[in-house]
């Protein structure tokens, strides 16, 4: 490309890149530094105003603060457990997927339908999927003469219930991305691996792992960062309940500014919880560059 | 070879249990908002697929209409009011033994006079003597009951409770806040990929770290700026153009991230070509690069539509919740607080949220797969 930009193409350019410049300052940057100022002061929707401020005393007060503990824990076996999960079984499937030629499409229509359902009825689905009289779980149960389950109720099933349905909502994400990789592999090193006499096995170890690397990377970095921000799914189902056992960062963050309006302190956990994120994907996003 | 990492057939048997456990809730949803609200109520939708046997009383025609054929008396008519569906296997006259004969039997009564009850509903009640009973005779019948489906809740569901307007005022929010970040971020895609500008790659390296910011952290910064610039121009902050532009930028990060990734493998050759004949970079635009990324703009018009429709907390925090702004999501929540127990609302608005969704998805599959890949897979 030409390096001798005319006035009027260098004009163009600033012309192009200003309203998203303008937009991105306006929806992301400044409330990242309005974040900011606003943990260093005592600042609550009822008392709207920059005149006390506190220094840190927000941030030691998150760290004081068990619950926010306790839900950073949640969120972590959450997030782990759910990546794993849906990876693992992402990946199972879309080998099938990519094994077979008949009936693919329908079978992957339908694996990806969860996909656009929105929260808000994934989580009305499951409430009436589960429910104690009436839900189809404890019919099924009751046809091998097993008591019916509290799956809402009781906090470590309330847990496992939670992952259970994110995975159902969101593994076709992992399909997608995960079935993409695999079909764009060429067919070349199976043939040369195959005459040498490797087992399926070996060549899935050998030449599909080390191709798909790249892909699993992305997927999972993508994945990962959504997963710490979910939100919806326990304001649906649980409500961060019963006590605090799904009480996941996003939600807990969400309630200290919208329910407790300390937004002060729902700013530095905000916070903090940025800094979390960035930590844990910039080796990815690393690894990520290095693999280009 | 690839294709023998597992045996077909045990793929083609796995992979139909799992369709059928990833398919079952929302068929469930689906057959839920169907169903009769009294039988929601008290049984699982499932049972609404198959035949259900069911135990009726029904009483046959008073003394008034009896008529004389043949020296007999008779009293004809049929249970149902001659509408279709249900079959009757057997009946009887007593509490105690409810099916005591098979439909085309003859029960004798007491008093000499005999019932024919026919499958469908018909029946003869003959006697020598004329008929003096006050009620009609009670009758016991067991019959089948074939599966019913009803569209009462969707009527109901769209005009009567609001769901219809949050379906408009949700297009309202969607069609704007799909499109503008589309334009926006198809010039600024442009600008990093084919130009040199100062700062263009710490823009980049800005708008994809915006993808890791919780969105809980932007609202109430958010909000206080509407509500001053709001006041500048006589808008309430919380209003449509205030959604529009909060979903564009939420938007912008994902949407410029994928359409540069396009834009970027664009064959090379013809621009420089182009260049060489003297074109500037709005011609190049205009009338090389938008063309060629018709299909780029369907997959990311489909991802960020899909988005925003399927929103919650952003149409939450940045509309009033009243009928003409509510969008579908909010709707359904205040729905779950209001009418919780009444599944037949819930599952229909349920449903009603997902067919725009489900429409886009039939339609233009590719596009939607095509544009999830597109950032993330090469190759």
């Amino acid at each position: 490309m030409s390096n001798n930009l005319d006035l009027s193409d260098r004009r163009f350019g600033y012309i192009l890149t200003a309203p998203t410049v303008l937009i991105i300052t306006l929806v992301i940057l400044f409330p990242i530094c309005f974040s900011l100022i606003s943990s260093f002061f005592d600042y609550t929707l009822i008392n709207k105003s920059f005149n006390d401020f506190i220094g840190i005393d927000n941030y030691i007060n998150s760290f004081k603060d068990e619950q926010l503990f306790n839900s950073i824990f949640v969120t972590i076996y959450f997030v782990i457990l759910v990546v794993l999960l849906e990876f693992i079984l992402g990946f199972f499937i879309a080998l099938l997927l990519n094994s077979i030629t008949r009936f693919k499409s329908i079978y992957y229509f339908i694996l990806l339908l969860p996909l656009l359902i929105n929260p808000i009825v994934v989580g009305l689905i499951w409430r009436m999927f589960l429910h104690p009289q009436l839900g189809i779980f404890n019919y099924l149960l009751s046809l091998i003469n097993i008591e019916p389950v509290n799956w809402l109720g009781d906090p470590q099933m309330a847990f496992i219930t939670i992952i259970f349905v994110d995975i159902w909502h969101q593994v076709s994400f992992m399909i997608i991305l995960l079935l993409a990789g695999l079909s764009a592999i060429p067919k070349e090193p199976y043939e040369a691996a195959k005459s040498d006499g490797a087992n399926i096995y070996e060549c899935f170890i050998h030449i599909t792992l080390p191709y798909m690397r790249p892909v699993i990377v992305v997927t999972i970095l993508i994945r990962l960062i959504f997963a710490i921000k979910t939100y919806d799914l326990v304001y649906i189902m649980t409500k961060g309940g019963p006590g605090d056992s799904t009480d996941l960062i996003s939600y807990y963050i969400y309630r200290s500014a919208f329910i407790s309006l300390n937004l002060g302190e729902a700013a530095a956990m905000s916070l903090i919880l940025l800094v979390i994120i960035i930590i844990i994907t910039i080796p990815l996003f690393k690894y990520m560059n290095r693999l280009d | 070879m690839k294709k023998n990492i597992f045996p077909s057939i045990i793929s083609q048997l796995i992979l139909l249990v799992f369709v059928i456990v990833w398919i079952l809730p929302t068929f469930g949803l689906f057959i839920s908002s169907l169903r009769d609200k009294d039988l929601l109520a008290n049984s699982g939708w499932w049972t609404s697929l198959i035949t259900n046997e069911i135990n009726e009383i029904y009483r046959t025609g008073k003394q008034e209409s009896q008529f004389q054929q043949d020296n007999f008396y008779q009293i004809k008519g049929n249970f149902f009011n001659n509408v279709e569906g249900k079959k009757i296997s057997s009946f009887g006259v007593t509490s105690k033994s409810i099916n005591e004969y098979f439909v085309g039997e003859k029960a004798i009564l007491k008093n000499g006079s005999e019932i024919i009850v026919f499958e469908n509903g018909d029946y003869i009640w003959k006697s020598k003597e004329p008929f003096t009973n006050k009620n009609g005779k009670r009758i016991f019948i067991t019959a089948t009951s074939p599966p019913k489906f009803t569209l009462e809740n969707y009527k109901e569901v769209l005009f009567k409770e609001g769901v219809g307007q949050a379906f408009i005022n949700t297009l309202t929010v969607a069609i704007p806040s799909t499109l503008i970040p589309l334009i926006i971020c198809s010039f600024f895609a442009y600008a990093l990929s084919w130009m040199k500008f100062f700062g263009r790659d710490t823009l980049l390296a800005i708008i994809i770290a915006s993808l890791v910011v919780p969105l809980q952290m932007s609202l109430i910064p958010l909000l206080s700026i509407y509500n001053d610039i709001g006041a500048l121009f006589n808008i309430g902050a919380k209003s449509y153009p205030g959604v529009w532009m909060a979903h564009t930028g939420f938007g912008l990060a994902s949407t410029t991230f994928l359409l540069r990734n396009f834009i970027k493998s664009l064959p090379h050759e013809m621009i420089e070509a182009a260049r060489v004949d003297g074109a500037n970079h709005y011609n190049i635009f205009t009338r090389i690069i938008l063309p060629l990324s018709i299909p780029a703009f369907a997959s990311i018009f489909i991802l960020q539509f899909l988005w925003v429709w399927n929103d919650l907390l952003v149409g939450l925090v940045f509309l009033d919740q009243v009928p003409s702004e509510i969008i579908l999501t909010a709707k359904l929540r205040e729905l779950l607080g209001s009418r919780g127990e009444n599944w037949e609302i819930l599952t229909t608005g349920a449903f009603v949220s997902m067919t725009v969704p489900l429409a886009i998805f039939f339609l233009l599959q590719r596009y939607f797969i095509r544009g999830l890949v597109a950032g993330s897979v090469k190759g």
